[in-house]
């Protein structure tokens, strides 16, 4: 039994019998790791807080037969101000589900991982409209893990252009040309289309500078979001709570 | 290959189907059940069936009752214009047996988690509104502090503020009998957050 030292942040908790649980730890040595934390749900265990959702931690973890354990744990940084504000609880769960459905088991993506905790520290600490960042993290963070659309020339023929269609399926954009009708064919113009290049290439912490239209910001979500969901094949939960809260005016 | 026969491999298996009980166990429990006299295997098999049969949740606060609304509820001596809020039934026992709580309750049966889609439709959120009367001076969220519960807390709170009704959180700290030295940084600083003057 070889023990691990990795850093990483909980992605996911799931309880199982009276006392115990799997969390998902995204690590930076080991990438995305099931653990089971034996004890984690005694009002004096040790693990209480630091096998948390949102938590950043040293941990030492050994491989089992089929699961890792975590053995110890010491908490950087615990983000546990996230869970006092409704808002920032429902997109950082967003956040943790995104990289949750985006990244494979035990594969690591540091660049990732760093994107995360950023984006973190933003909710945390920083002063920016959530849905900006929600679309920005989620372009970025598709771009890191190997599901960038095409966004430079039309995706069938290779013709430059700067607006079209968007297509889900062809992954990228389409001319006038090649455009097709269907579900997944958004239309995209110059203006939007240059606000994601722009995203592209922006730092998360220089977000609230930017001018946009919120209008814009929500068209393009709802594009990324059906975008990763068909390439992911994986549903997004926490985004029925983004939708609640805003429909009923509670945030 | 089954051992058993079949009544007892039956007996065996619905007993490893509850919570926290394996192969062993079930076993162990199916031959004590074997060897206990007739009378008193009927009564716990009828005791299961009254059980099951005879409970229901309460109309008012969806505690777990066998005569509706239950006995909370019905106790007139309870102070009707502090409601508790809390997560599970298990848990109105819990504040029961401090003996200091003398509100009411409301259960939710459940909590808002974002990420296991459960949302605020399919907990009893919309059952505590038309609870808030004019009187109501104080709803404490006794939820659990962790992700579900504080979501819960925050979006019931932020529902409740327009009615002008006081929301109070539970406390969190270092466990009575606890050490400080062995208290993690998040539970020592809610500590601190909480701390009162004496």
């Amino acid at each position: 039994m070889s023990l691990i030292k990795v850093q990483g942040v909980i992605i996911k908790s799931i309880n199982i019998s009276e006392s115990d649980k799997i969390v998902t730890l995204f690590s930076d040595k080991l990438g995305k790791i099931d653990a089971v934390v034996h004890g984690a749900r005694r009002s004096r265990s040790k693990f209480l807080s630091s096998t948390q959702p949102f938590c950043y931690c040293d941990y030492v973890v050994y491989k089992g037969k089929n699961l890792y354990t975590i053995n110890q744990s010491s908490i950087i940084e615990s983000f546990q101000s996230i869970l006092m504000n409704l808002d920032k609880l429902a997109y950082g769960s967003y956040f943790l589900e995104l990289v949750d459905n985006i990244t494979e088991k035990e594969m690591k993506y540091v660049s990732i991982l760093a994107m995360l905790l950023k984006t973190l520290y933003i909710l945390v600490h920083g002063d920016v409209d959530l849905e900006l960042l929600r679309l920005t993290v989620s372009f970025k963070a598709i771009s890191l893990a190997g599901y960038m659309p095409r966004l430079k020339g039309c995706v069938k023929c290779g013709s430059k252009m700067d607006y079209g269609v968007f297509s889900i399926k062809e992954g990228g954009i389409l001319c006038s040309k090649c455009s097709i009708d269907g579900e997944y064919v958004y239309e995209l113009n110059r203006q939007t289309l240059h606000f994601l290049h722009t995203l592209k290439n922006i730092k998360l912490e220089d977000l609230r500078y930017i001018k946009y239209e919120r209008k814009m910001v929500e068209y393009l979500q709802n594009i990324l979001t059906k975008y990763i969901m068909y390439y992911t094949e994986k549903d997004f939960k926490s985004i029925s709570l983004i939708n609640t809260i805003k429909e009923k005016g509670v945030v | 290959m089954n051992f058993y026969p079949l009544p007892v491999a039956r007996l065996i298996d619905e007993f490893s189907r509850l919570p926290g009980i394996g192969p062993k166990t079930a076993q162990r429990l199916a031959f004590h059940v074997l060897n206990v006299d007739i009378e008193q295997a009927e009564r716990l098999a009828e005791a299961i069936v009254n059980a099951k049969k005879g409970i229901k949740y309460c109309s008012v606060c969806g505690n777990l009752t066998d005569v509706d609304p239950c006995s909370i509820c019905r106790n007139e001596a309870r102070d009707k214009n502090t409601i508790c809020v809390v997560q599970e039934p298990r848990d109105v026992i819990a504040m029961e047996k401090i003996r200091e709580f003398k509100g009411i309750y409301h259960v939710l049966h459940g909590a808002i988690s974002p990420l296991g889609g459960v949302g605020p439709d399919d907990i009893r959120i919309k059952e505590l509104l038309p609870r808030i009367t004019p009187e109501v001076k104080e709803v404490i969220i006794a939820t659990n502090p962790n992700v579900e519960g504080e979501a819960t807390a925050m979006y019931i709170a932020r529902l409740l503020k327009p009615l002008g009704v006081k929301v109070t959180r539970i406390a969190h700290g270092i466990p009575v009998g606890g050490d400080i030295e062995y208290a993690d940084e998040v539970t020592l600083s809610k500590a601190l957050e909480g701390r009162r003057e004496i």
